[in-house]
């Protein structure tokens, strides 16, 4: 059967939904200071706790309230996209870069080295991650940088194993013999045969984790060791929110929304691209024939 | 029931399948009959549609893709294809049961065998507890496999593929069904375990006056066990006659490159005959034969109009426009 | 069978040993503990003293060693803040974090199973999308934010539920579902999968071809096949579940291990967060190997050596 035949297939089951919340989140990241009708730190505190624009006291020229300090929460959400894009990309990358290198030799190389690599990995997945993140960071600081660095060397796990995985799949297939015999050298043969098979794998694991790190960074600055004030994080808004949670709710409400909004998009979209990437189809027909 | 009655009647089965990549007719038109004792054959390649038509008959076509669009199958006067699958659930296991394809795959790796016997023997005796054990080993001897007092609490994957298969006719026994569909039931086992396996079904067939359905690609083992055949070709039954005919007097083009591709013992051979050509694409039939593009006797009329079912003598039908020149 | 669970038991210790390293490691990024024991205006000599007095100038792997050997004889060092040993406080609050826990997990598979079987027997009907629907959305809640809109909805709201504090079943319910909630979607949606795949196998065909009913066929001869790869899923989400805990007794108040070592780690306590680390990392290395032991009685194909 024709090849744009099954292209046409995966097309029209792509997400549009997700990818739209997903573009969304990339252009308030980029665009914010085009898009957000204040600044994220204007205080005014004589227009604190004002409620979103449809309810009582509520104004269009904020409207989704303001915070304890007066600032505008759309606007803060908007920043907040951009704060949780950096964290979430540059750490998706760090700890895929390090997950995939240590899958790759794992499971290339097997014997000791893999032992020892997946001895590892079962040591850092015994561990609460939040808790060693939490440790580390209040350990080195709280800075942007250290953030990063945390969420990354907690994350490269799932990668690993993943990669390891395929690795050992493919790793056995003629085409590599073939290129060890004709002399290619190791590095060559890891870098050029294995690791486009492994890519796949990747690039639906990449997406997923974009959505969990997300999470993660704003937990921690949920936790007051994330990012810091003024910097308008989604997580530091819930902890302001869950401190006027009685009578300012919508402080806590709007920023969850975005997260989750955008998590649901990446979940979405990673679902897709593994669904049209896996070489184990799942079959139109059940069965076997 | 007396002997030569029918009691399976296909009357113009078409199962198909809607898949995302288009519509596969994997049955399409197909009317044949069982009679009580008969072991009818159904011969063709992968694709063909055999596997399906007992898949229909049981009523297990795999859903949600598949579904039995037209047609009948009549069991002693009902018709299956109207039945609910709670209705269906009385037929199988009791009245019809089936050997699957691969033996390896086909049964439960989590429960013993024992256990899974067990179930099949339930369906027509209410034992239970040591009385359930001493009748599967019972069983299990009759099918020859050894040391069934122990192997009884085994593990497929502790047995062998003849012993699995072994295993799948002693569930056969067990339900003593009035209809056996044998699917490829010696494709996965090597050439001594077959006899062995057909042996057995030979004595079923003895014992207990089964009908069996045999499919298969292997005209040999046809030749050896069947008293009247099907040709299947992309879903259709293209020819369809008692044995000897088809060898002797057969008038499909399909079915002579099937015999001419046989290898002979005994004879010199110059080179292994094939059929010519690719196996048909079921997403993309043509509008007439199916067989044509591969047809050395295929005329104008083959390739746009699907040629009729005709009688050629007693109990012989073929769908070929050239029947009478073959 | 005796020499596998001889093994794992092993392989446990030695991932044990790795956690004991890396708490150690933590802790000594910190900096200089005497930062914190000592006043500032104490002099460079007192500080010495101190220094040596505490073992705290001796080489790195003897000070591990030494920390090694306390560890086995249940000295964790004393909490900075109070007055107690920081195992003793750990201790204290373990109870109340299994009980949100197993509470959070009961409540996950309660809900979990049933939801991914139906919509497995039934792919693509009105159940299943709404079920995985739900699912997926579960999937990408943040734990933080539900807690609050829980206790938004429930509490402030409501006032049905107390927002916090341990208690009786009213106060249990809104932590539990908060915790469990991700477990909820995420072990629903793999039960959903996993039987899918069961159910396209031969031997499922071979149950129905027997004629059994469709309950036996589903619940006796998928069910157990699937079982192996849920429980997987099942007890790596326990481990989320550790980690969550964290978030959540923070929220609900909730006197667990994690409040604890989240205010320790704000106090700058380091033998009670070290003792926190420890304490759950055992645990779950404990659970996988129960889990994994459990494996061999579901699976007769593992092979033992």
């Amino acid at each position: 059967m024709p090849k744009s035949n099954k292209i046409w297939v995966h097309l029209r089951n792509a997400p549009l939904g997700g990818l739209a919340i997903f573009f969304l989140f990339l252009i308030a990241a980029f665009f914010a200071e085009y898009l957000a009708p204040h600044s994220p730190t204007d205080q005014n505190i004589t227009n604190a706790l004002r409620a979103p624009c449809f309810f009582e006291g509520g104004t269009f020229e904020h409207l989704l309230g303001t915070d304890e300090l007066g600032r505008d929460i759309l606007s803060r959400m908007i920043f907040g996209a951009r704060i949780s894009l950096l964290v979430g990309f540059v750490a998706v990358v760090l700890s895929g870069f390090i997950g995939t290198c240590l899958g790759l030799v794992s499971g290339y190389f097997g014997g000791r080295i893999d032992s020892i690599i997946m001895r590892f990995v079962d040591i850092q997945l015994s561990m609460p991650y939040i808790l060693i993140a939490l440790a580390l960071i209040g350990a080195l600081g709280p800075s942007l940088r250290n953030i990063i660095i945390v969420i990354g060397i907690t994350s490269w796990v799932d990668y690993s194993r993943v990669v390891r995985g395929e690795v050992l799949s493919i790793k056995n297939k003629e085409f590599v013999d073939l290129a060890r015999i004709a002399g290619c050298s190791t590095f060559r043969i890891i870098l050029k045969h294995i690791l486009p098979g492994v890519a796949n794998s990747l690039i639906v694991l990449g997406t997923l984790m974009l959505g969990r790190i997300i999470i993660f960074e704003a937990a921690l600055s949920f936790l007051g060791l994330g990012v810091q004030p003024p910097t308008p994080s989604w997580g530091i808004m819930l902890a302001d929110g869950r401190q006027y949670l009685t009578f300012a709710w919508w402080l806590a409400t709007f920023p969850g929304i975005a997260i989750m909004m955008v998590v649901l998009g990446t979940n979405l979209v990673g679902d897709w691209l593994r669904d049209t990437l896996d070489p184990k189809q799942r079959a139109a027909v059940r069965g076997k024939r | 029931m007396s002997e030569k009655e029918i009691i399976l009647e296909v009357r113009n089965l078409k199962t198909h399948f809607f898949t995302n990549m288009g519509l596969i007719k994997a049955v399409d038109g197909s009317s044949f009959s069982l009679r009580k004792g008969q072991t009818l054959g159904i011969v063709g390649e992968s694709g063909s549609g055999k596997s399906i038509t007992s898949l229909s008959i049981l009523g297990l076509v795999p859903k949600p893709a598949g579904k039995i669009v037209e047609g009948e199958i009549l069991y002693c006067g009902e018709d299956l294809v109207k039945k609910s699958q709670q209705e269906m659930r009385e037929f199988r296991g009791k009245k019809i049961f089936m050997i699957s394809q691969d033996p390896m795959t086909s049964l439960n790796p989590v429960f013993n065998i024992g256990n899974q016997l067990g179930e099949a023997v339930r369906r027509r005796q209410n034992l239970n507890g040591r009385n359930l054990k001493e009748k599967c080993i019972e069983i299990l001897k009759q099918v020859q496999i050894r040391s069934a007092e122990t192997r009884i609490n085994a593990f497929p994957h502790e047995l062998s593929g003849g012993m699995k298969q072994r295993l799948m006719i002693s569930m056969a026994l067990a339900c003593r069904p009035e209809i056996l569909i044998a699917d490829e039931p010696t494709t996965a086992l090597d050439v001594t375990i077959q006899a062995q396996i057909l042996q057995l079904m030979m004595e079923i067939r003895e014992k207990y006056k089964t009908s069996i359905i045999l499919i298969t690609h292997d005209l040999g083992v046809i030749a050896r066990f069947c008293d009247y055949v099907l040709v299947m070709y992309a879903g259709k039954i293209v020819e369809k006659a008692d044995i000897k005919t088809l060898f002797k007097r057969n008038r499909h083009p399909y079915t002579k490159g099937l015999l001419n591709s046989l290898p002979h013992l005994g004879e010199k051979q110059h080179r292994l005959m094939s059929i010519k050509g690719q196996p048909p694409d079921l997403l993309n039939l043509p509008a007439g034969c199916p067989f044509e593009p591969r047809c050395d006797y295929a005329v104008e009329k083959c390739s746009f109009e699907y040629p009729s079912d005709e009688s050629v003598g007693k109990g012989h039908q073929v769908s070929c426009w050239r029947w009478r020149e073959i | 069978m005796q020499r596998y669970i001889i093994k794992r038991i092993f392989q446990s210790l030695i991932v044990i040993l790795g956690i004991t390293v890396i708490v150690f490691i933590i802790v000594h990024l910190t900096g200089d503990p005497l930062d914190l024991l000592l006043p500032p205006e104490a002099g460079l000599e007192e500080r010495e003293i101190f220094r040596h007095e505490l073992g705290l100038d001796k080489p790195l792997y003897v000070q591990y060693f030494e920390f090694l050997k306390n560890i086995s004889q249940g000295d964790f060092g004393q909490s900075f803040r109070h007055q107690t040993s920081a195992f003793s406080l750990v201790i204290g609050a373990l109870p109340a974090t299994i009980e949100l826990t197993a509470a959070a997990m009961i409540l996950s598979i309660i809900i979990a199973l049933p939801i991914g079987i139906l919509s497995a027997i039934r792919p693509r009907s009105f159940l299943d999308r709404l079920g995985m629907t739900f699912a997926l959305i579960g999937q990408s809640i943040p734990v933080y934010w539900a807690g609050l809109m829980l206790i938004l909805l429930f509490a402030v709201t409501l006032g049905w539920l107390p927002s916090g504090g341990r208690g009786g079943i009213s106060n249990i319910i809104l932590p539990a579902i908060t915790l469990g909630l991700f477990s909820t979607a995420a072990i629903a949606r793999f039960t959903r999968s996993s039987m899918l795949d069961v159910l396209d196998e031969d031997y499922i065909r071979t149950a129905r071809i027997k004629g059994l009913s469709e309950h036996i066929v589903i619940l006796k001869h998928a069910l157990k096949n699937a079982a192996i790869p849920i429980l997987t899923i099942t007890s790596l989400q326990f481990g989320r579940m550790l980690s969550g805990a964290v978030i959540t007794e923070t929220i609900f108040s909730w006197p667990g291990v994690g409040r604890i070592a989240v205010q320790a780690i704000y106090n700058r306590d380091f033998p009670v967060v070290q003792t926190a680390v420890l304490v759950t990392s055992v645990i779950f290395v404990i659970i996988n190997l129960l889990v994994d032991i459990m494996y061999m009685y579901l699976d007769p194909r593992i092979k033992y050596d």
